[in-house]
């Protein structure tokens, strides 16, 4: 069996949705379910089919079903129902035969086209209230600093997110206008054309382009996922983050006390930067880590702040120092002594170890000889 | 009950309702009263039936969830009476036309 699908045109646009059923029954391909986006059919032999949409008028808080009494009535007047997905439901008929076409008053159909205008109404309303409700839980406050944190590690999932907003906004604003329009039109009498000579070819392709993008970007997006899995940490390793035996603390590894989690680093590349996560646990000590290597420093958000704000203890910049590091563009260590924020070139470290390491040890001394040691011989993930 | 002229649609689909019937039934009763003149589609008479019922001049008889049969209420034959007499009266107040028309048309 073989089936095939389509862009349909929006809800609003009748005539050009009974055009397009049309035409694809006289090539051979029968309508046979109409979805949010797509309209499947099923290849048959050639036909010509009339095709009629119907809108349902549901109130507010009732499906969008069509009456059963009215798909019998329709029926039994010769029309066959077809397929219907939210208000828009399909019904055909053989041409040239004595079925009574729906309306024989515009100003009646008028009626069903007003739930259509109150359905994109409801639409940007929601759309609205969302977005004032999600907007300030996103910007304000530590969640700032985590959605930053998210956009440079995820990126696509903000692109995703504003492409959805965006053009769900403007095709519901359109649909308003649009449906609106037919209103007033069926209300002055004038009948629906049902085969309408305007193909809306460039709002088709952009919207087809825009769904290529969006799924591009979504399966970029489950790539990365995937991609960014927590493995076991090494007991050596030459990427750019620091291990508790470099430090000192030959302990054998442990287990984290409070979420049993075992010492793991979780690598992620993004179109805008590389990172590591890294959390170790030994019975004397633990060290976590965060490296980012930034690919566009200036499409990135700033990181020093950034790493501030997300900092377990020191969460506010006059906790901390700076410190002259060679090797270093610039380094800052909390006022606890135990954590540290570096930067050389597009590199950004942050560092958290126990006290004991902290005192034993000098963590950024430790840092730039490792990185020194990468950048001589051991060859890095990224350049340095 | 306003009391301005019905529609031909109304009309005919009160008048049709003197018996009780469904969707389908009814169009075919509307197009053997009319003899053919009134053509009305399912989705003018669907929406008018609902009218009708929430104006109170019709009500279901029957649902059997696949198709509603209704009936004329008393509001409703009432309603019918009044337009009947009052395209009578139209009808006979314009009764000379008649004898203008039979001139018109006579060779």
């Amino acid at each position: 069996m073989k089936w095939t699908y389509r862009l349909h045109y929006p809800d609003y646009a009748i005539g050009e949705n009974e055009q397009l059923y049309e035409q694809m029954a006289k090539k051979g391909w029968q309508l046979k379910k109409r979805g949010q986006i797509l309209s499947r059919f099923q290849r048959q032999s050639p036909a010509d089919t009339v095709y009629r949409i119907e809108l349902s008028s549901p109130g507010l808080f009732s499906g969008t079903l069509l009456p059963e009494d009215l798909i019998q009535f329709y029926e039994d007047c010769g029309w066959h129902y077809v397929t219907g997905y939210d208000l828009v439901h399909v019904f055909s008929a053989p041409p040239d035969t004595a079925i009574q076409d729906f309306y024989q008053e515009p100003q009646q159909q008028a009626e069903t086209v007003r739930h259509l205008i109150r359905s994109y109404r409801r639409g940007i309303m929601i759309s609205l209230v969302t977005l004032l409700l999600v907007l300030p839980i996103l910007l304000l406050g530590n969640n700032q600093n985590s959605a930053a944190k998210t956009y440079l590690l995820s990126p696509y999932l903000f692109w995703i997110y504003g492409l959805l907003i965006l053009v769900s906004f403007w095709r519901l604003i359109k649909g308003w206008v649009q449906s609106g329009r037919l209103y007033r039109s069926l209300n002055k009498g004038i009948a629906l054309d049902h085969r309408p000579k305007k193909r809306h070819r460039f709002s088709r392709i952009c919207y087809g382009v825009y769904l290529m993008v969006l799924l591009l970007l979504s399966a970029a997006t489950a790539l990365q996922v995937a991609q960014a899995r927590r493995h076991p940490l090494p007991t050596e390793t030459s990427e750019p983050y620091l291990l508790l035996s470099e430090l000192g603390d030959t302990s054998p590894r442990t287990q984290n006390p409070f979420s049993n989690d075992e010492s793991s680093v979780c690598r992620g590349h993004s179109v805008l930067s590389t990172y590591w996560d890294v959390a170790e646990y030994t019975s004397d000590g633990y060290l976590f880590q965060e490296v980012y290597f930034l690919h566009h420093p200036a499409l990135s958000p700033d990181m020093a702040p950034l790493l501030v704000k997300s900092a377990v203890f020191a969460r506010s910049l006059e906790y901390w120092t700076p410190l002259s590091v060679e090797g270093f563009d610039w380094v800052y260590a909390s006022n606890n002594s135990r954590e540290w924020i570096f930067k050389k070139g597009n590199w950004y470290w942050y560092l958290l170890c126990d006290e004991d390491t902290a005192r034993q040890t000098d963590v950024p001394a430790q840092l730039a000889k490792k990185i020194h040691q990468i950048e001589k011989g051991e060859e890095p993930h990224e350049p340095m | 009950m306003s009391s301005s002229p019905m529609t031909e649609a109304m009309y005919y689909v009160l008048l049709a309702l003197c018996k009780p019937n469904h969707g389908y039934g009814l169009m075919q009763e509307i197009d053997r009263l009319s003899a053919g003149r009134m053509a009305m589609g399912p989705g003018t008479l669907y929406g008018l039936l609902r009218r009708l019922e929430q104006e109170g001049l019709i009500t279901l008889l029957e649902d059997d969830g696949r198709r509603k049969s209704y009936v004329i209420t008393e509001t409703g034959k009432e309603a019918l009476f009044h337009e009947y007499r009052r395209l009578k009266r139209l009808l006979l107040d314009g009764a000379f036309l008649a004898d203008w028309l039979e001139t018109e048309e006579s060779p």
